[in-house]
């Protein structure tokens, strides 16, 4: 016989599989998180996978991230890379939508990032988000949000940080610098622990090589002082207030903060959950107020598995006009290997109840109907559908995928009208009728 | 380097390369130019060809429906699985047959890889048997999710849509087939609909068929392709293109009394000797279906069933709603014992079907089966004084514990306005608190369906609405 070639069952680098055992506890995750976000009464949406790159901005000079943007038949077209911009494009899209429009959506997204341990380039975001309301409300419910579905999911040790964005951006003016230089200052400061203030300061005073380079952030002698001030800062907001004295701004920033912190201490969520900070910055630009982290502090190296903020102007580009809008994500996937490493995920091999076994052939009719029966009862229930039929083979089965319960038909409780019911758990065997089978394994 | 790029939308004048800029603005009618002006920097929030979006009202009932048959597919044991959207494009090609494959999106990656979204669930899964040789068979899985096909449009189909797919494998067992079967039947049940009819055949069947005509090879298809189409032509055509291609009578004859044989597994025998395997396959996995339960008035063998897909050997089920025809099949499969063996020497049977989750949505809601949902919130919190913020929360919060979905508004507008945001997005029940009810201890409960009002307590509350 001609030896055909065959191909070599692979995945793309940077991608993965689900297989059941994983799959069975990340349903479990979503389906959690899918209660809670509809117990704060926010509604499903979803958007294609592919969009028009223009509709995206992946087509403009400025868009930085790596995606996946190709030529379908003559059209530019991307794979979404987050789910916030689609949203923008519904709210633009519907005006019918009635405000304020709370909804969430749980889907893939697509980033060419290197692939690196835990970092993969398909993904699921669940983003739960708050359109046309610019009420401190909104902030506050969204962080009360993050606290309710991290609870919800038996996370206890993590923290929820917030800033604001319009401190930040006093601060710019204060020390002078651009506005949009906001993340490259942080990014240096963020390395203060690193490599120390000195060489914190002389990154920062860098200026341009030649006319060409953009990097330099050239801060004045009089920004660096102010800077260090600001950086001496405990964080108490009456510090802050008289630190950003006159700049309205952050001034604004610093009462949202304080409103959401009496919002939050109202509804009583433990403070040890949550903490206003100053060095929470968000990598995207697009925030225009309050911004969200959280950090799992029992694997903080995992960074933020659900962040956010306030955009108000993300609906802009398709619209013109400016729409209030607040919302949060988490990073499932990445939510899932911080569990799965810190020993939270059971690893579950089925979904079944009970197995149906036929102690000979001619019985396997039997087992058919009796399966169906026990389903009938709303209990996951599976007949043996392998090849080798002996019972031992179909009891072995049970074991290794960890059924609880065996049902087992042979002539003699046929005979008398009886199942046998095992307890996989217990190894115990009961005679029953079906009804007390039924309730037994409904018990357990 | 994306070359074959239109460059973005930008007014240019005929004699000059140059985009207008805001410059040239200075010196022209600023009015002429504005609307050009503006579109230049708005974009239009436009999907492409063949996508569309879910919006809640659509969404809140099709998530009920994938819940649904989730918890069917699970009743059976079937396990959930996923994979990733993008594949390596060898991995798809030459598994759809010609047609098939002009509609998978492939391209090529930043690092020259030849990528494709996947245009199925079944030919995945089929790598990750092959891949994870580990995996415990008979290896039950279900997969829900979106497949991708560059479809023609202009015939109202969607490019991206959902399958929910259940497949079983690692046995021969046609207890497996008829579980399928059982699979199809208690889905649709599930799902409230109950006029629709399973159509069972068995390739082997239609096999035996063409080896018995003994046509040219290359003729095989076409006979199988005029089957395939009996009901969408007339009798007369049928037998005129039928005679094109078998060129004879007698044998003609056979092939019409086959089709008129309404699914007669004896008869068949009669007619086609080489048939007979396929129709003792049919026999058992009848038998077996008897044994499930399965209405008898929801299933029948129909010899009409090809399924056009490449890799179908044995049992294939179609699915037609009857109130319904034109929308086809709307739950298909069948057995594949031969696809895993692309990958792996070792030959690994299969069989399973899916459900075309949009189709069958659009059917129900046709039928009227899908009544549109505007929200899952059961109770809206008015937002009267700012005094009173936290308590809202607070309110809202305790309901939540009791798993009672809760909205606060936000915005501190009319009562009026809050009252009918309420009703518009069909809210059952609205909660009013002000300072007056603060000092009594009460809350006013207005039921927006009865349109009645009372003053309450929490507890109370909670227990009327659950």
């Amino acid at each position: 016989m001609e030896k055909i070639k065959k191909l070599k069952p692979e995945l793309l680098g940077g991608f993965r599989d689900y297989l059941p055992e994983m799959m069975l506890p990340k349903q479990a995750v979503l389906e959690t998180i899918r209660r809670t976000f509809e117990g704060f009464g926010f509604l499903p949406l979803e958007t294609p996978a592919l969009e028009r790159s223009s509709v995206l901005g992946t087509d403009t000079d400025e868009f930085k991230m790596e995606v996946y943007r190709f030529d379908a038949s003559g059209q530019d077209v991307t794979l979404r890379f987050d789910l916030t911009v689609p949203l923008a494009r519904v709210v633009a899209a519907y005006p019918q939508l009635l405000k304020p429009f709370k909804r969430y959506q749980v889907g893939p997204v697509w980033r060419k990032e290197k692939p690196q341990a835990g970092r993969y380039r398909e993904f699921i975001q669940f983003d739960a988000d708050i359109v046309g309301s610019d009420s401190v409300l909104a902030d506050s419910e969204i962080i009360e949000l993050m606290y309710q579905t991290l609870t919800n999911l038996n996370v206890d040790n993590f923290i929820i940080r917030f800033n604001n964005r319009k401190i930040l951006n006093g601060l710019s003016r204060v020390v002078g610098f651009d506005d949009k230089r906001s993340m490259d200052v942080f990014r240096v400061l963020d390395k203060l622990d690193k490599i120390g203030l000195d060489e914190v300061v002389r990154e920062l005073q860098r200026q341009p090589d030649n006319q060409y380079d953009e990097s330099a952030l050239a801060i004045s002698d009089e920004g660096i002082v102010k800077l260090k001030e600001f950086l001496m800062l405990s964080g108490s907001l009456e510090e802050l207030r008289s630190f950003f004295q006159g700049v309205e701004i952050a001034l604004e920033g610093v009462d949202e903060c304080s409103q959401i912190i009496d919002n939050l201490r109202a509804l009583a969520i433990p403070e040890k959950c949550w903490k206003f900070d100053l060095s929470v910055a968000r990598g995207l630009g697009y925030y225009t107020g309050p911004v969200f982290e959280t950090t799992l502090l029992d694997i903080p190296q995992m960074g933020s598995i659900f962040s956010g903020g306030r955009y108000d102007e993300l609906v802009v580009r398709y619209t013109g006009e400016r729409m209030p809008a607040v919302g949060a994500s988490v990073g499932v996937d990445r939510l899932i290997a911080a569990l799965d490493a810190l020993g939270k995920i059971k690893k579950k091999k089925t979904n079944s109840k009970v197995l149906v076994a036929f102690a000979s052939q001619n019985l396997d009719k039997k087992a058919l109907t009796l399966a169906r029966q026990v389903r009938q009862a709303g209990i996951n229930t599976e007949t043996f559908l392998g090849r080798d039929t002996s019972l031992k083979n179909q009891i072995i089965y049970a074991v290794k995928q960890g059924i609880a319960f065996v049902i087992i038909l042979g002539e003699d409780e046929e005979a008398i009208g009886r199942i046998k019911l095992k307890d996989m758990v217990s190894r115990q065997e009961f005679l029953y009728s079906l009804d007390e089978a039924i309730e037994k394994i409904n018990q357990s | 380097m994306r070359r074959g790029f239109k460059p973005r939308r930008s007014l240019q004048l005929f004699w000059t390369d140059q985009p207008i800029g805001p410059f040239f603005m200075f010196f022209v009618d600023k009015n002429i130019f504005l609307p050009y002006y503006r579109k230049m920097d708005k974009i239009e929030p436009r999907l492409l060809k063949g996508f569309t979006d879910f919006l809640p009202e659509r969404m809140i009932i099709r998530q009920k429906m994938i819940q649904t048959i989730k918890e069917v597919y699970e009743l059976f044991g079937f396990l959930p699985l996923e994979t990733p959207a993008l594949e390596h494009a060898d991995i798809l090609i030459g598994k759809y047959g010609d047609e098939g494959e002009k509609l998978l999106y492939k391209f090529l990656d930043n690092g020259g890889r030849a990528v494709a979204l996947r245009y199925d669930l079944t030919v995945p899964l089929a790598r990750v048997v092959a891949q994870y040789p580990e995996l415990k068979k008979p290896f039950k899985r279900y997969q829900v999710a979106p497949v991708w096909r560059a479809e023609n449009t202009q015939k109202g189909r969607f490019r991206e849509f959902y399958q929910c797919d259940a497949d079983i494998i690692g046995t021969s067992s046609l207890m497996a087939d008829a579980e399928i079967l059982s699979l199809i039947w208690r889905t649709l049940k599930t799902l409230k609909v109950d006029n629709f009819t399973i159509l069972l055949n068995n390739r082997k069947v239609l096999d035996g068929l063409l080896k018995d005509l003994g046509l040219p090879e290359e003729n095989n298809l076409a006979v199988l392709r005029i089957i395939d189409k009996i009901e969408k032509i007339s009798a007369e055509d049928f037998k005129k293109e039928l005679l094109a291609i078998i060129g004879d009578d007698k044998k003609m004859q056979l092939v019409l009394d086959f089709m008129n044989s309404q699914g007669d597994l004896d008869l068949v025998q009669k007619l086609f000797p080489s048939a007979k395997e396929g129709a003792d396959e049919l026999k058992e996995v009848c038998r077996h279906v008897e044994s499930l339960g399965v209405d008898r008035k929801n299933y029948k063998i129909d010899f009409s069933i090809v399924r056009g897909l490449d890799y179908y050997t044995g049992t294939v089920y179609e699915t037609r709603l009857n109130d319904l025809p034109k929308f086809g099949s709307v739950f298909s499969g069948g057995r594949f014992d031969n696809l895993i063996s692309k990958f792996i020497e070792q030959s690994i049977p299969a069989v399973g079907a899916s459900i075309g989750l949009d189709r069958l949505f659009a059917a129900l809601e046709e039928l009227g089966i899908m009544k549109k949902i505007k929200s899952t919130a059961k109770v809206l919190i008015v937002n009267l004084e700012d005094d009173l913020k936290s308590e809202y929360q607070k309110i809202a919060s305790c309901l939540r514990d009791e798993k009672i979905n809760a909205i606060v508004y936000f915005d501190k507008i009319s009562l009026g306005q809050q009252l009918s945001y309420a009703s518009e997005m069909e809210i059952p029940y609205v909660l009013i608190y002000g300072s007056k009810e603060k000092e009594k201890g009460k809350i006013i409960l207005k039921d927006m369906l009865e349109k009645t009002q009372a003053e309450v307590n929490l507890a109370e509350i909670i227990a009327r609405i659950k």
